[in-house]
């Protein structure tokens, strides 16, 4: 096991090495530099701002003296003078709590939905359940979320349309969150609906399960036991990956419910042509998600005896 | 023979697919005595499998099966779930070809074996390790005790087989059915395997169905051998009977394709094939599914099935033209 | 005697090909289900073509007298805060989905396939290499790759179709690198090694034409994604531009005016039933094209 942990800890290192660069170079490529926009008009500022931001030495250097900042936590200051990396932390809570709760939400609905349709396969309840999935799946969450708005903020008076509350107030804070939490859940329960009842399907169809069907043991357990264990372990990683995603992409629901989430620092930089906070924003995304599947690599190699185990030498 | 153990009269099972409904096998009867060991040889497809499969019922739901099984007087394919259950944990059990697959690889060795133990026999949770132990040790693996704790990928395949074994006789069936035990085992292993099956066969008295393409595996184990073709019964006869006296000219055709090493004229001796290939199940002739490929097929075998007939003492054949080499 | 052995000489020689063609329209025109779907992508396909003909009113034609008009015979469905018509728009709409979706998904097949065909044929470091880039392309969501492109070349339906083709190459990357790693193990591949065949060769005309099935079934899958994704982005202001017309942009607009919401349920509508019509045709294709059922 050890070894598989190495070997995808370097794998993740290369990973969040090749992104670091590519970052640096995709915003050296923006036509227009700090410079120009700092100085504002002024010609001769330029080249102090040059010098300042570094952008008069070669490449190589600017991009060492910047990963070497970044690996420090420092990821410089936005036009307001505003250290990126607090900007960063104040906005990741929010972040957080919307992709957890839409992952819980997800979870206790496409699960279950997908073990019982694998179960009735070809049967009402597996059509009409695949059949939700597909449609949920076709859905534009974004299109989801504005008529969510449409209908119970500024129809029916029922929940706030944009906004959020931090945790001091939980009531407020979970009402504002009710309709992102809903759109999100949607589109990653569909996904894992369809996933977890691929995954329950495979193992049913299993040697392994007819065998134990062959024993006599009953279909629950047939079921919960043998195919439901195996389906996990896949599942597990899924629903890990997903809580990245929902991380790392939240962007635009964020941006529809007007909450202040690190997925919107991205949209809100580019607007504001804030390029040293689009850096560090792109960077953290890319590294929040080789985390998280490295972290979803390690339960995996936990949960997998095949892999926890190495063969008993004879 | 004094009242068989289990008694198969006109079992078949069809399949619907796309080009319309296939048998695959059609009206197969036979018997088999406690203690005994059947033997049922054919090519891939013959139906050996499905119809064994059928008898505990472990078919895809898209099969039909029609007949009679009686185990002990009671008709296996006539059970309600319940007792099916029951059947499938006390008095048949099944042995699956592939070792690999066959065990669920996130649990251990002793829990798979236990977990029969303690859930339709009702053993404790000690009890049913204690008694898995025991099991290992029925079937000739080292170390019992160390093994139950073992995941099935730490063990080798020969090793795994007899673990899927011991799980078949946790409860002490009294049929036991053997699918290809040995084809994907290596052939240093397959004699340890076989000799094991003809052990237990003395020791627990159980009776047991052996299914192989192999002529080789049964020489060694059965008592009676069945030879089915395009799922229907070509010959059936003692193992001295078949080998000495083979009827049917597909088990002639069978026996003539097996190399001898060591025979007496080996410089002359050719390995006869059997002209032809299987047929698939959509397009079988008319009369003798075999026909096509027979060197003694006439009007007559083609346009009727033939019927079985015991032409020597307990030698069945299906066949208008039986008797020895052509 | 002899009457059953020269029958089998006579067993006529069919064309493998064809008769698998035939097969498998057979099995396609009797899932009425995936007929339907066919004939809703050729309806939008269809109306993105031939909107400059068929558009009532040109996509920009502003009208201040009919603002926020209810559908009448004059538009069918109604009219923006600019008085322009929805219909029209919805139309000039289906020709950027359209592109988009069909581009991104193009642009990604073309990355991913040659790239799936070499990992799975060499293994090694290049398979390692390309696993890793796999892992790169991963890390950015789309919605950062097209904030990233419209940095640099400005927004766009350029910037949509890489940006979203980009996003499109690791899952069917991972499709065409399993394929082509196992049928490497193929019984045809060392017969043709054995004739004097070169790797590019095999990789090109053996493996690839296996590979088809799945990686069709993968493309028809991501679509409804791309087209998904177009809107999104339009709806950010990344992809097309107004005053273009796009889906996405039209449910921009429809943000503002909540008390319209016909604005926006009928762009949304159309999302949902092209992608619907994508995403259930891929699935019967995935049926009908299993290798497991054909002969």
């Amino acid at each position: 096991m050890t070894g598989f942990l190495l070997r995808k800890t370097g794998a993740a290192i290369v990973v969040v090495l090749a992104v670091s660069v590519l970052v640096f170079l995709g915003i050296r490529a923006i036509p227009g530099d700090e410079a120009t926009v700092m100085s504002d008009g002024d010609p001769t500022a330029i080249p102090y701002y040059r010098h300042l931001y570094l952008l008069d030495k070669p490449m190589p250097v600017q991009y060492g003296r910047w990963a070497w900042l970044a690996l420090q936590g420092n990821f410089g200051r936005d036009h307001s003078g505003i250290p990126v990396t607090t900007t960063i932390v104040q906005r990741l809570p929010a972040t957080f709590e919307l992709a957890t709760l839409s992952l819980l939400l997800a979870v206790l609905l496409g699960v279950p939905a997908g073990v019982i349709a694998a179960t009735r396969r070809g049967k009402t309840t597996d059509v009409g359940v695949t059949g939700t999935a597909v449609v949920a799946h076709s859905v534009p969450h974004f299109w989801l979320g504005l008529l969510l708005i449409i209908y119970f903020a500024v129809d029916l008076h029922w929940l706030p349309a944009t906004g959020y509350v931090g945790w001091s107030n939980p009531v407020e804070n979970l009402r504002h969150l009710v309709l992102p939490v809903i759109v999100l859940a949607t589109g990653v329960a569909a996904g894992l609906m369809r996933q977890t009842r691929s995954a329950m399907l495979d193992s049913l169809g299993a040697d392994y399960v007819r065998t134990a069907r062959s024993k006599g043991l009953s279909e629950w357990r047939v079921v919960g036991r043998h195919a439901l264990r195996n389906s996990l372990i896949t599942v597990a990683t899924l629903i890990a990956l997903d809580f990245g995603a929902l991380l790392s992409g939240a962007a635009i629901t964020e941006s529809i419910f007007g909450l202040p989430g690190f997925g919107r620092l991205g949209l809100d930089a580019i607007n504001s042509r804030d390029y040293t906070m689009l850096q560090g924003v792109v960077l953290v995304t890319a590294v929040i998600w080789v985390v998280v599947n490295l972290f979803v690599d390690v339960v995996y190699s936990l949960l997998d005896p095949r892999i926890r185990l190495t063969a008993v030498p004879r | 023979m004094a009242d068989p153990l289990l008694r198969v009269s006109d079992l078949s099972v069809r399949f619907e697919t796309e080009e319309g409904p296939v048998y695959a096998v059609d009206r197969l009867s036979f018997s088999l005595a406690a203690g005994e060991v059947l033997g049922i040889v054919g090519e891939s497809g013959c139906g050996k499998s499905a119809a064994c499969m059928s008898l505990a019922r472990l078919l895809p739901e898209s099969a039909t099966i029609t007949g009679v099984a009686e185990l002990e007087g009671v008709d296996l394919l006539a059970l309600n779930r319940r007792e099916l259950r029951k059947a499938r944990a006390r008095d048949v059990s099944y042995v699956f070809q592939e070792p690999q697959t066959a065990l669920n690889p996130v649990l251990t060795v002793g829990a798979q074996i236990g977990e029969v133990l303690t859930a339709t026999v009702g053993l404790s949770r000690r009890a049913a390790r204690a008694r898995a132990a025991e099991l290992l040790q029925l079937v000739r693996i080292p170390a019992p005790e160390s093994r139950l704790d073992a995941y099935p990928h730490q063990l080798s395949g020969g090793m795994r087989q007899r673990v899927v074994i011991a799980m078949a006789l946790a409860c002490e069936p009294k049929l036991l059915i053997a699918d290809e035990p040995t084809t994907a085992l290596d052939v240093t292993i397959q004699a340890g395997i076989l000799d094991l099956l003809g052990e237990l066969r003395d020791e627990l008295g159980t009776a047991i169905v052996l299914i192989t393409h192999n002529l080789g595996v049964v020489a060694d184990l059965a008592d009676r051998v069945l030879v089915m073709y395009a799922g229907r019964k070509a010959e059936e006869a003692p193992i001295a009977d078949l080998f000495s006296a083979p009827q049917h000219p597909y088990t002639i055709g069978l026996m003539g394709a097996i190399p001898r090493v060591g025979a007496v004229d080996q410089a002359r001796r050719r390995l006869i094939e059997i002209p032809g290939r299987i047929p698939t199940l959509h397009t079988l002739p008319a009369g003798c599914a075999f026909s096509p490929r027979c060197s003694r097929a006439d009007a007559v075998v083609c346009a009727r099935e033939p019927e079985t007939r015991t032409v020597r003492d307990r030698h069945l054949v299906a066949c208008y033209h039986p008797g020895g080499a052509a | 005697m002899s009457v059953a052995v020269d029958a089998l000489e006579t067993v006529p020689a069919i064309n493998p090909r064809s008769r698998r063609r035939r097969l498998l329209w057979a099995r396609f025109l009797r899932r009425k289900l995936a007929v339907a779907c066919l004939v809703v992508i050729v309806f939008f396909v269809l109306a993105g073509v031939l909107a400059p003909l068929v558009a009532p009113f040109g996509y920009k034609a502003v009208d201040f007298e009919h603002v926020l008009a209810h559908p009448s015979w004059r538009h069918l469905f109604g009219t923006d805060y600019l008085g322009r018509d929805v219909l029209s728009r919805l139309l000039w709409g289906a020709r950027a989905s359209m592109t988009v979706g069909l581009l991104a998904t193009a642009l990604g097949m073309l990355v991913a396939v040659p790239l799936g065909l070499v990992a799975g044929y060499y293994g090694g470091w290049p398979d390692a290499a390309i696993a890793r880039g796999t892992d790169v392309m991963l890390a950015f969501p789309y919605v950062i790759l097209a904030i990233l492109l419209a940095a640099i070349i400005g927004p766009g339906l350029t910037t949509a179709i890489v940006a979203l083709g980009i996003a499109a190459v690791p899952r069917m990357l991972r499709i065409s690198r399993g394929e082509s790693k196992s049928l490497r193990e193929a019984e045809f591949v060392p017969a043709a090694v054995a004739s004097g065949a070169g790797d590019v060769s095999i990789m090109f005309r053996h493996i690839l034409p296996n590979m088809a099935p799945p990686l069709i079934v993968a493309a028809t899958l991501t679509i409804p994604n791309a087209i998904i994704g177009e809107a999104a982005l339009a709806f950010l202001g990344l992809g097309i531009r107004i005053p273009d017309a796009s889906w996405g942009i039209m449910l921009k607009d429809a943000q503002s005016y909540p008390q319209d919401p016909l604005l926006a349920v009928i762009p949304g509508v159309a999302i949902v039933l092209i992608a619907l019509a994508f995403n259930v045709l891929g699935d019967a294709l995935r049926d009908i094209l299993d290798p497991k059922l054909t002969r």
